[in-house]
């Protein structure tokens, strides 16, 4: 069984400061606390940036990872972590639909 | 009944169905521009204000309707999508997709405060009239979901002052970051002459030509400062520790993260929150951002208020 990973519906992108913003929306229950008035958002740096280009359709993480690699050279090793955190993060955090096919 | 007053009697708690249903219309103080009305049951007080003194702002925007049940606070319908900070149980979504908002701490009575008219109307229905102070974190909220429903502006988590020609100064951050303390200072330092819009939260509009405005709030901090005046924006001062009073530049890299954290996004609507983060790039690339390394005493405040003032683009 593959598991691909893909954007959920709902995640609100938008380029503020030269920086990309990831602000899922009405995404279960969260940490979100009106008294702080802390959102759950997500700034993406270059290679969050490439991961989530890539996840505007069903992806392997294998693959993320290897589009990585190419586009960085960065280590195998290196490149599997950074994604497994990424995906992890944005799961969490419900801005990721999970695939079992 | 005194709309801006510090709070109102408690209701006695049988209150004749008949009277409930006859409502009476109480124009409470203005919060960024925005006008509250209270619809009331009859014979029944203590929610028609702020909760704190609060003079109001001007008015340059269509009321915001807030109706009182006494009765039970019902979840029917609701889906709970997170939960709320204390005293605020939970957020909720109606079937049209309209947020409410949910309170039963502790085992006290429910509260729920839900949708009518998105931006425009809201019902605030209470098992059991609450206790005094609690007005203000309803009211609060109540700003937070009804401002950018209308498109009209968002909370900030920050506090804010006005510059001798007017114009305000913000220092958002979450807590403990220092903002509480900035103000104080600056109320230390000046009194009344510079006035401190807040020590904790403030409104931030658009005006019509996209120039970002702020607004007091009477939701403070422990420093108490919450002053019913508004100004355009000049400029942001991220508060650090620091012997010598100096105002710096802020590497880009923060920026994005301190100001966008601070703002009060509609989390349960997509495009409201699309809406919501234009406003905050219109803020970030309009509006300097800077540090001001201070160390806490008689003075400071004199020393950034000189140093922007000087830097302050005319």
């Amino acid at each position: 069984m593959a598991t691909r990973y893909v954007r959920a519906t709902g995640v609100v992108t938008r380029r503020i400061g030269g920086e990309t913003v990831l602000v899922p929306v009405r995404r279960g229950p969260s940490e979100r606390n009106e008294a702080g008035l802390r959102t759950l958002f997500f700034l993406l740096n270059g290679t969050g940036e490439i991961l989530w280009e890539q996840l505007s359709s069903p992806q392997l993480e294998d693959d993320l990872a290897r589009r990585l690699i190419t586009e960085y050279e960065v280590a195998p090793q290196q490149a599997q972590e950074d994604v497994s955190v990424f995906l992890r993060d944005l799961r969490d955090a419900h801005a990721l639909e999970v695939l079992e096919e | 009944m005194d709309a801006g007053s510090t709070g109102g009697r408690e209701a006695a708690p049988d209150v004749p169905h008949a009277a409930r249903e006859t409502l009476l219309e109480v124009r409470g103080p203005a919060v960024g521009g925005v006008p509250l009305v209270h619809r009331l049951p009859q014979g029944w007080s203590g929610a028609a204000s702020p909760g704190r003194p609060w003079a109001g702002s001007r008015v340059d925007d269509e009321p915001l309707v807030l109706t009182h049940r006494l009765g039970p606070a019902s979840v029917e319908g609701l889906t709970q999508f997170a939960r709320g900070p204390y005293p605020l149980s939970a957020y909720l979504l109606d079937e049209r997709g309209a947020p409410a908002i949910v309170s039963d701490v502790g085992g006290a009575p429910r509260q729920c405060l839900r949708t009518l008219r998105p931006g425009r109307e809201y019902e605030l229905s209470y098992e059991r009239v609450p206790e005094r102070g609690w007005e203000w974190v309803w009211q609060r909220a109540l700003f937070m979901l009804a401002l950018p429903a209308r498109r009209r502006g968002l909370l900030v988590h920050a506090s804010a002052f006005l510059l001798p020609d007017g114009r305000a100064v913000l220092c958002p951050g979450s807590s403990g970051i220092g903002k509480s303390t900035l103000a104080a200072q600056i109320h230390s330092d000046f009194g009344h002459a510079v006035p401190v819009l807040s020590d904790e939260r403030v409104v931030l509009t658009l005006d019509g030509d996209g120039a970002p405005r702020i607004w007091g709030t009477p939701w403070h901090s422990t420093a108490g400062l919450a002053e019913a005046h508004d100004g355009l924006l000049v400029s942001i001062v991220l508060p650090s520790r620091g012997d010598v009073p100096s105002l710096t530049d802020v590497p880009a890299g923060e920026i994005v993260p301190r100001i966008v954290g601070a703002f009060a996004l509609p989390f349960w609507d997509d495009v409201a929150t699309d809406w919501a983060l234009g406003v905050v790039d219109r803020v970030v690339s309009a509006v300097p951002v800077r540090r001001f390394s201070y160390r806490p005493r008689p003075g400071a405040g004199i020393a950034l208020v000189e140093a922007l003032t000087a830097v302050a683009t005319p």
